[in-house]
């Protein structure tokens, strides 16, 4: 056995787990949960948060439970720390992935707390987080050769826009201190790379089809998850596996349309990979299941991906009629004893899914369905796109987030709300009993937020965002260009937010310090900081007011320091 | 406009109408997309997932959905036009289902039929020299008279059984795999193959998928500067249009989506006609657009009109009926080879008491069957028999006839009478699971219980729909009495939805006297009801109650479940299986 394989295997035995599930104590809040109102300053010592996936966890709670340096205090005075312009080549309106978080990594220079973003043209970028400098950039080679364009065609479109399109995934390798990114190229093959130096430590191995779109990369017990969606690159949509041990790839097509999760699919305690089925026809009784919840779990002796169970809403035909399906990464969280999966769509409304039986016998009884939030239009370029989150207080109480595009539905009404909504907002949820069943119970509706997309959480701080993005998938007509193209021409720009966790209050925003917009990426935040990416390729770091600021640098000018591949 | 630059815009256009016709025919049932259904005007929806004489029968299973109201000025008795429909499409706004309604103050209404709610409306401004008619007469009431058409297709295909692959990826049923170590994804085998958005140059495109490079769609989708995807047929959203005559003459193609005129408007027939069943027929090189005018309105004799809208130069091409009148309300009907079939009433022209068969392109006459004293009442329909076009008609005594398309000279068959007078301008046609076929007359009157041709369902005091099988006897085609529905006023013309036949008691006034005004006649009327009937037995399965405000006008359509009747007062009314929402 050589040493490359000893390494590689000792890294998946640590890959295995450590990402995937915070310890019990941490899931149920009891630990981490209450808001440190004036923490000192870091030491050295103190173990670092991470971000090493999308959606924070393999739950995808987007739930950082170990910020200390931001509070619901101090947020007021949170500050831009640095912006670095990181050298993407945009495609339709991608460009930067969720920022991946590693604390505490071990590097030639010592110990140094890394982001590593990935961009839509194959580059994935690692930087120095306290200085806001790069320490690499590599840029995948790719056996990929992109057809012609098709006049019209979906090949260069929004929904299919090529390039990398999964948030990559961060492992803790054998030797601490060292990490492993988890990366799928364009041209479908998988990629591992060392976090401090770039380099590739295996050749690329071969994984999905190229030009698939597959959405955010989770690793949970040594196997990679992901799911493809729209039919980009004339490919089914499936859910994939890829078990790292023995290098075998499974599948599973539910035989409906994209399985389109932002942060990519969430995965249960039990390793149940979920992910909803898109637009398409719900036929069971032909073994077809498209506007439905789909979980498929990776059969232990043969790696094969195999459904366990799914939930069609009792509407679903209503959904596919207005193409208003599941298309969110959904939070999984325990709650008195049982696990639940919240999910939702762009109709706009929450289903609250205990996992041990997603529909009940039937399929289609969810353990509680809110009425909606908004979208009274019925129009699916509004409604929830993105993610939701879920965080649990030091009270004991379960929060479910979700952001919706659109404004609010007017029947729809929470304790607090905090003016009208016309362009989007979050909207928070407490999970409660009520007859002996658990309900979603509103508690708060944010802020307008134009475009809002999906909202993080931290030391009981909500931290969300306006895209700024236009979100109308338009169509050439007169005095209007249509496709990205026109979108680009009229999104705005971004603006982060900070809220209250408990009210919804604004407690800080960007203003007019973020200068673009963005389109299917997200937040990150650890350490008193908070990433977010733009159009433009600008990355943002917004922190505590305690941290040093880093230096704002272009990535021409930081190109002395990296390493370009 | 260069050459090149109009050869461009008409493959665009060609392109465009080839999609919009796969749109409309394309995509499991089969849309009503012009007056009658379809080309061959038969009133009858083949397939649908929610309607059957099953689900009828079960308690609240089929009920009021919504209604609308337009504003609109009646003229004469006219009001709405009969809904044209198109199920899905995407659009900025996202999947809506629309009915497009004409009005006879010249308005068209674009509905979200999911939601019984407006989406836009465009008036037509009277463009013609001639001014408009300001009052007109029960049978020249000037305004808008014809129903909006989309492309529709010759011939009806057979809907694709549901859960095939469907493009974007979809892929029928579900199923997975596992590759080899080290060896990637089993669909790495299939990489590219089309299953999906994002055809691989050379290869044909998947259903509901990108065009194929150079395709027809390809050019048109060119032509729209591409961009959004995921439309009906096509990846592209391609601009569906609602073709539109006003009583101006001009047609006005509009886009579906928001209403805005695609081209600039064509003059097609002279103002003040009274214009009916415009259809849009088009195949890969040309886009007809027909229709026919009756009552010599705007002091234009009886006829056909067509033309090419693909055409860059928009010639129009008519047939005169000599002197006849033109019979019925449905305007022509189109044989599979794109024959239109006219009939005439009695009278004094050389054409009259006739069905006249005419050449697609030239309207030039190809056959005519004359019926001394038939003097025809309805608009003709054609439906497949055995594998030719029969043609059928009824005259003004209610007996129907069937004409062989290939040799019309003499009547394949005549039906004894009804036992009362043709109305709703039109008949209707369908064929039941054993392979029966149909036909399906409203009838006015009452109607003695001897006088009918075949068991009935209770007293015919006002009129009835009477229904007849089409039979061999012995190599001969007859047409055998088959039932005759319950009492119904002035009943529409019926239509089909699997094997459920749709009947209206319009509950309009009718007299013979000229002198009883359209105001009078309103007054007088009663609303309408509608019924669903047993295809097999004219058996009452379900009925609207006094759902309905006021008395039908314009005519029944369905589409996806849903039966729409439009009434005089402006109000569109939707019945149905509701969906859960």
């Amino acid at each position: 056995m050589t040493r490359r394989l000893v390494y590689a295997i000792a890294c998946l035995c640590c890959a295995g787990g450590w990402i995937a599930f915070p310890s019990a104590a941490d899931d149920q809040g009891q630990a981490s949960a209450r808001p440190v109102q004036e923490p000192g300053p870091p030491t050295a010592s103190a173990k670092k948060a991470d971000w090493l996936t999308d959606g924070s966890d393999a739950r995808r709670t987007a739930w950082q439970q170990n910020e200390t340096l931001l509070t619901t205090a101090n947020v007021k005075d949170m500050k831009l720390l640095w912006k670095v312009k990181l050298e993407v080549r945009t495609r339709q309106m991608h460009a930067l992935f969720p920022a991946l978080i590693v604390g505490n990594a071990t590097t030639s220079a010592g110990p140094k707390e890394i982001a590593v973003v990935a961009g839509i043209s194959d580059v994935i970028y690692a930087l120095d987080v306290e200085k806001g400098t790069i320490l690499w950039k590599t840029q995948f080679e790719s056996t990929y050769k992109e057809p012609p364009p098709v006049p019209g065609g979906r090949g260069g479109s929004v929904l299919c826009p090529g390039g990398l399109t999964a948030t990559p995934v961060i492992a803790p390798a054998v030797t601490p201190g060292k990490y492993i990114i988890y990366a799928v190229s364009w041209d479908g093959r998988l990629r591992k790379l060392d976090l401090a130096t770039g380099d590739a430590l295996e050749p690329p191995e071969l994984f999905l089809p190229p030009n698939g779109k597959p959405y955010g990369l989770n690793l949970v017990n040594g196997v990679l998850y992901t799911t493809t969606a729209q039919g980009c690159g004339g490919n089914p949509n499936n859910f994939y596996s890829y078990d790292l041990a023995t290098k075998k790839v499974g599948n599973y097509n539910p035989g409906s349309g994209g399985l389109w999760p932002r942060s990519g699919p969430s995965v249960g305690k039990d390793g149940t990979v979920y992910a909803g089925s898109g637009d398409g026809d719900y036929l069971p009784e032909q073994q077809i299941y498209g506007q439905a919840m789909i979980g498929v779990k990776q059969n232990a002796d043969t790696k094969a991906l195999e459904l366990k169970d799914w939930y069609a809403p009792s509407n679903a035909e209503w959904m596919r009629k207005r193409d208003l399906d599941f298309n969110t990464t959904g939070p999984i969280f325990d709650y008195k004893g049982k696990e639940y999966l919240v999910q939702s769509s762009k109709e706009c409304r929450l289903w609250l899914l205990d996992t041990a039986m997603l529909g009940g016998e039937d399929h289609r009884t969810p353990a509680y369905r809110t009425p909606l939030v908004c979208n009274e239009e019925v129009n699916f370029t509004m409604g929830v796109w993105g993610a939701l989150a879920s965080w649990q207080d030091s009270a004991g109480t379960r929060w479910v987030l979700t952001p919706f595009w659109g404004p609010k539905h007017p029947a729809f009404k929470a304790p607090i709300e905090h003016g009208p909504v016309v362009y989007g907002a979050v909207a928070a949820f407490k999970l409660e009993d009520r007859a002996g069943k658990p309900q979603l119970a509103p508690a708060w509706i944010s802020r307008d937020m134009y475009m809002a997309d999906p909202p993080v959480v931290a030391n009981g701080i909500v931290f969300g965002y306006g895209s700024g993005e236009s979100t109308t998938q338009r169509w050439p007509e007169p005095g209007h260009v249509g496709g990205a193209q026109g979108r680009i021409q009229e999104s705005t720009h971004a603006v982060l937010y900070a809220l209250d966790g408990q009210t919804g209050k604004e407690l800080w925003s960007s203003g007019d310090q973020i200068t673009s917009w963005n389109h299917f990426t997200g937040l990150s935040v650890a350490n008193g900081r908070v990433y977010i990416g733009t159009f433009d390729g600008m990355l943002y770091c917004f922190g505590a007011p305690s941290l040093p600021a880093g230096r704002t640098a272009s990535a021409a000018a930081a190109a002395g320091q990296e390493s370009g591949r | 406009m260069t050459r090149r630059t109009t050869r461009i815009l008409t493959l665009a256009a060609s392109a465009a109408l080839s999609i919009t016709a796969l749109q409309a025919q394309g995509r499991g049932s089969v849309e009503w997309t012009t007056g009658g259904g379809d080309a061959q005007r038969s009133s009858w929806i083949r397939n649908d997932a929610k309607i059957s004489t099953e689900s009828l029968q079960k308690p609240g299973a089929f009920k009021f959905l919504w209604k609308l109201k337009m504003a609109n000025e009646p003229k004469q008795l006219n009001a709405l036009t009969q809904p044209i429909l198109l199920d899905r499409i995407i659009g900025f706004r996202g999947f809506k289902s629309i009915a497009f309604v004409g009005s006879s103050s010249e308005t068209i209404y674009a509905i979200d039929t999911d939601l019984g709610t407006e989406l836009w409306r465009v008036h037509l401004n009277f463009g013609a020299s001639f001014p408009p008619i300001v009052a007109g007469t029960l049978a020249c009431p000037g305004g808008l008279t014809a129903a909006v058409t989309r492309p529709t297709a010759l011939a009806i295909q057979q809907p694709a059984a549901r859960g095939a692959a469907a493009g974007g990826g979809r892929g029928g049923r579900s199923g997975g795999g596992v590759g080899e170590p080290g060896k990637g994804a089993t669909t790495l085998a299939t990489a590219g193959q089309g299953r999906g958005r994002g055809a691989a140059p050379g290869l044909p495109a998947a259903p509901g998928g990108a065009p194929a490079p150079g395709s027809a769609a390809a050019v048109a989708a060119a032509a729209r500067g591409g961009g959004g995807g995921g439309g009906r047929g096509g990846a592209v959203g391609a601009p569906d249009a609602a073709y539109v005559v006003g009583s101006d003459g001009f047609v006005r193609a509009l886009n579906v989506q928001n209403g805005w005129e695609l081209a600039p408007p064509v003059q097609f027939l002279p103002a003040n006609v009274n214009a009916a069943g415009l259809i849009l027929v088009n195949d890969a090189t040309s886009g007809y657009l027909y229709t026919s005018t009756v009552n010599a309105c705007g002091s234009t004799p009886d006829g056909i009109w067509a033309v090419d809208l693909i055409a860059a130069d928009k010639n129009v091409t008519s047939w005169s009926a000599n002197g006849a009148t033109i019979a019925g309300s449905a305007g022509p009907a189109l044989g599979r080879d794109g024959t239109l079939y006219v009939a005439t009433t009695d009278g004094a022209g050389s054409l009259s008491n006739a069905v006249v068969a005419l050449e697609p392109k030239t309207l030039k006459q190809k056959s005519v069957f004359i019926g001394p004293k038939a003097d025809f009442a309805t608009s003709p329909l054609v439906f497949d028999y055995k594998g030719k076009d029969v043609i059928a008609a009824a005259g003004a005594d209610g007996r129907i006839y069937l004409l062989d398309s290939a040799s019309m000279g003499t009547p394949l068959a005549v039906s004894t009478t009804s036992g009362g007078q043709p109305v709703g301008g039109a008949l209707a046609s369908w064929q039941d699971a054993q392979g029966v076929r149909w036909i399906l007359m409203s009838a006015a009157g009452a109607i003695k219980t001897s006088a009918r041709p075949a068991a009935g369902n209770g007293l015919v005091t006002h009129g009835a729909m009477t229904a007849f099988k089409l039979v061999d006897e012995g190599g001969a085609l007859a047409l055998q009495p088959g039932w005759t529905s319950r009492d119904l006023t002035s009943p529409l013309t019926p239509m089909i939805v699997n094997g459920v036949v749709f009947a209206a008691s319009s509950g309009e006034y009718r007299t013979g006297d000229a002198k009883v005004s359209a105001a009078q006649r309103a007054q007088r009327s009663t609303p309408a009801v509608l019924y669903a009937l047993d295809g097999g037995t004219g058996k009452e399965l379900w009925n609207s109650g006094r759902t309905i405000g006021s008395f039908g006008r314009g005519g029944l359509s369905a589409g996806a479940g849903v039966v729409y009747i439009p009434t005089y007062d402006g109000t569109l009314y939707a019945f149905g299986v509701p969906i859960d929402k």
